[in-house]
């Protein structure tokens, strides 16, 4: 129970071409995210990966820290190359939940714009890095996995949630890793062929939002209205409460609401 | 795209929740739109094919009335100034969080592969690195304000 991650059996169970070569494992870091970017820069190649047993300053959205506990969860970056970047975004939401559907049972949805939930707790974030003078894009993910009730944050009580937890038993954190890895890479493979339509439709059927009110926290506010659709870049359509339709391509959606209209 | 995919597009939008889908490629660009009974909505047409891409945001007037052709009317910047213009549709930060200093202010000299800003667009933070040294002469948008592709943001005289 909570051993630290072997090499050697990833290795044994990767069955990718791109995804997870190399893969570089890391006893503690302070951002996956950092290290490969540090490593993008010195020419590291698309499918690269790094993944950490623990994070010291995993990445949030906007300042905010993702809690990585040492070997409970599944901590790593993955380097790809794409234009269309932004829509990378929405794609590794679709490819973690269904790396997660290996694990039947769990009520899982996305969420605007990648944060995975089971029921109404959140089980995997997402945050995509890139650069403008580099054409890499950077998916940091971070699944829970192992963690039990007592290995949260107090401040996470309510909010997070673990496979573990979900199943009763804990989780096999390689064979997970790999399934991701495979799943990264389809829907990679997919995107270069330029399928974008297939990937949005994926996304539009594990998303918990549309047709329902949602609250969306911006910089300095936060939106409510009801989601009317999903543009063909990945920006929420949202009505207000007025009839007015905005786009919006940055927030997230803090907050799905019931239909109760009509 | 072809047909067999629009006809796709139009099933994908009638069997679900969705009211509006739009799919953009290169000079192509296609919008299903769903009209609900009740909802009096001006006539448009189900699958709307555009020749070129739609704007990515509602149209804004342009401060300054753009005669005949804008690219020769534009002035010119003096040649130790270069704009640093955004690479994508999103949202300019011009900090690494809500209360985190900014990355630079007006007047800072900036190094070769200085992070300027992030622009956002779904949680994908894009970090826009000057790619000359010099100094920041003008910051032209106010942070957490949306931006266009190729809109400048950083005005820098080059060192």
């Amino acid at each position: 129970m909570n051993e630290p991650l072997s090499s050697r059996r990833i290795t044994e169970l990767l069955q990718t071409r791109r995804v997870g070569h190399p893969l570089i494992l890391l006893d503690s870091v302070d951002s996956t995210n950092r290290h490969l970017r540090d490593l993008a820069r010195r020419g590291a190649a698309p499918g690269t990966v790094v993944v950490a047993e623990h994070q010291t300053g995993g990445l949030g959205r906007r300042g905010r820290t993702w809690h990585s506990p040492r070997s409970l969860g599944l901590w790593f970056s993955v380097l790809l190359e794409a234009e269309d970047r932004q829509l990378l975004s929405l794609m590794a939401g679709v490819a973690v939940v269904l790396g997660l559907r290996v694990y039947p049972g769990a009520d899982l949805s996305l969420r605007w714009p990648n944060d995975v939930y089971a029921g109404s707790r959140k089980i995997a974030g997402i945050l995509c890095q890139t650069h403008s003078v580099h054409p890499a894009v950077i998916l940091g993910i971070g699944v829970n996995v192992n963690q039990g009730p007592a290995d949260f944050d107090s401040s996470l009580l309510g909010k997070a949630t673990s496979l573990r937890i979900l199943k009763g038993e804990p989780c096999d954190r390689e064979r997970l890793l790999v399934r991701f890895f495979m799943e990264i890479e389809a829907q990679y493979d997919r995107f270069l062929e330029g399928d974008r339509e297939g990937m949005l439709m994926q996304y539009i059927r594990f998303s918990d939002f549309m047709d329902h009110p949602v609250r969306l926290r911006l910089e300095n506010k936060i939106v409510t209205g009801r989601v009317v659709g999903l543009h063909a870049k990945g920006d929420l359509l949202i009505e207000s409460p007025s009839g007015r339709r905005e786009r919006y391509a940055e927030g997230e959606i803090i907050e799905v609401m019931d239909v109760t209209r009509g | 795209m072809n047909y067999n995919d629009i006809r796709k597009l139009v099933k994908l939008v009638e069997s679900s929740h969705i009211e509006e889908l739009e799919i953009g490629e290169e000079g192509f660009q296609v919008r299903v739109t769903k009209t609900r009974p009740g909802n009096v909505m001006p006539f448009q047409p189900p699958v709307q094919m555009l020749q070129s891409p739609a704007p990515a945001v509602p149209p804004v007037l342009p401060t300054t009335p753009a005669p005949g052709k804008p690219d020769e009317s534009a002035p010119a910047l003096p040649e130790n100034l270069i704009e640093v213009k955004s690479p994508m549709v999103g949202t300019f930060y011009h900090a690494s969080a809500p209360d985190a200093p900014p990355f630079v202010k007006e007047g800072d000299t900036v190094k070769n592969g200085q992070v300027l800003c992030i622009i956002e667009a779904m949680k994908l933070m894009n970090e826009i690195e000057a790619e000359v040294p010099g100094r920041i002469v003008k910051i032209l948008v106010e942070n957490a304000h949306p931006v266009e592709f190729g809109q400048p943001l950083f005005l820098i005289e080059k060192a």
